[in-house]
């Protein structure tokens, strides 16, 4: 079963801390409850929400190609996110997932999460410098503000 | 003697692949060279023997092959894996903008799907400890978009 911590506690706290004060948003938007999990539990939830899909052989035989890499995922349906164990329950993950769990932009709904998260935090280590060039170049040109409000309404998250 | 090594690592293609995955991949078998490199192993045996005679490899177990910890083997190890992170980088980069949904579409193009997946399988075959150690988040994500493509979102 996944389970809490006083660090996860505490981590949640500064995640909802951080990402309020920067983005200027109200803390009490962030409702979803947090975990730690095991990988095989992070498996079995990702591959349950996808039965609500319907999907071919093929598709769902790709899909658990890509489970081993999340480390981190926020689920709609319960309204929680996962974080795993030794890999995920960290500021950086938590951060992002915190962010899918408010966004109502689809589709592309990941390089502005990444994006925001990396100004969120900061960490430059866990962002394609890349991508970063492209989103700065976003921001000059829209403001952060926009990005944010991009973020909570619907339509294309990268539509400007 | 270290302008044999630096004439066998870098003046020979053959070398430079197998140095490099031996980089990558820190203890390899000739059969692991021969899958990664797809060179034959007659020429993987050939080269690892000169290698070996110039100090650039050894052979810490029997059948298995590793780099060398000399002070140009170490300098060298740390410009290919400053390559190496800026290749990988320009990858990722790459099948995030192939699954990215484009302007007047509703979905990605399935032959983008397609040369996404492609890059991706060849960066966990050449790549897969680097990615491991230093692309957690961006795999994270990549993991995202990709799941999030062919569920349809």
């Amino acid at each position: 079963m996944p389970w809490v911590t006083d660090e996860l506690t505490q981590l949640t706290e500064n995640a909802k801390s951080i990402i309020a004060n920067i983005l200027k948003i109200d803390i009490r938007i962030f409702v979803a409850k947090v975990y730690i999990c095991n990988s095989h539990e992070l498996s079995k939830e990702i591959l349950s929400e996808l039965e609500q899909s319907n999907l071919t052989m093929k598709e769902k035989s790709m899909i658990k190609l890509f489970i081993p890499n999340v480390i981190g995922k926020y689920f709609n349906l319960s309204d929680e996110i996962w974080l795993l164990h030794g890999e995920g329950d960290n500021l950086n993950t938590l951060v992002h997932e915190y962010l899918h769990s408010i966004q109502q932009c689809r589709p592309n709904r990941e390089n502005i999460v990444y994006y925001l998260s990396y100004r969120i935090t900061q960490d430059n280590s866990s962002i394609n410098p890349l991508l970063i060039k492209d989103w700065e170049e976003i921001e000059r040109d829209v403001r952060l503000k926009n990005i944010i409000s991009r973020i909570m309404t619907k339509g294309d998250c990268e539509d400007f | 003697m270290l302008e044999d090594q630096i004439e066998n690592v870098l003046g020979n293609p053959t070398s430079q692949k197998i140095t490099r995955l031996l980089v990558v991949w820190k203890l390899l078998s000739v059969q692991d060279l021969a899958e990664k490199s797809r060179i034959s192993k007659p020429q993987i045996h050939t080269t690892l023997k000169k290698l070996k005679e110039q100090n650039i490899v050894v052979s810490p177990s029997r059948g298995t092959y590793a780099i060398t910890s000399t002070p140009f083997m170490n300098l060298l190890k740390k410009a290919y894996l400053i390559r190496t992170v800026e290749l990988i980088n320009q990858q990722l980069y790459r099948v995030n903008n192939l699954l990215r949904v484009k302007k007047g579409s509703k979905t990605v193009n399935t032959k983008n799907i397609d040369k996404a997946f492609e890059i991706y399988n060849y960066l966990i075959q050449q790549y897969d400890p680097i990615l491991r150690e230093s692309f957690k988040h961006q795999l994270n994500s990549l993991s995202h978009q990709f799941i999030d493509t062919i569920v349809g979102e």
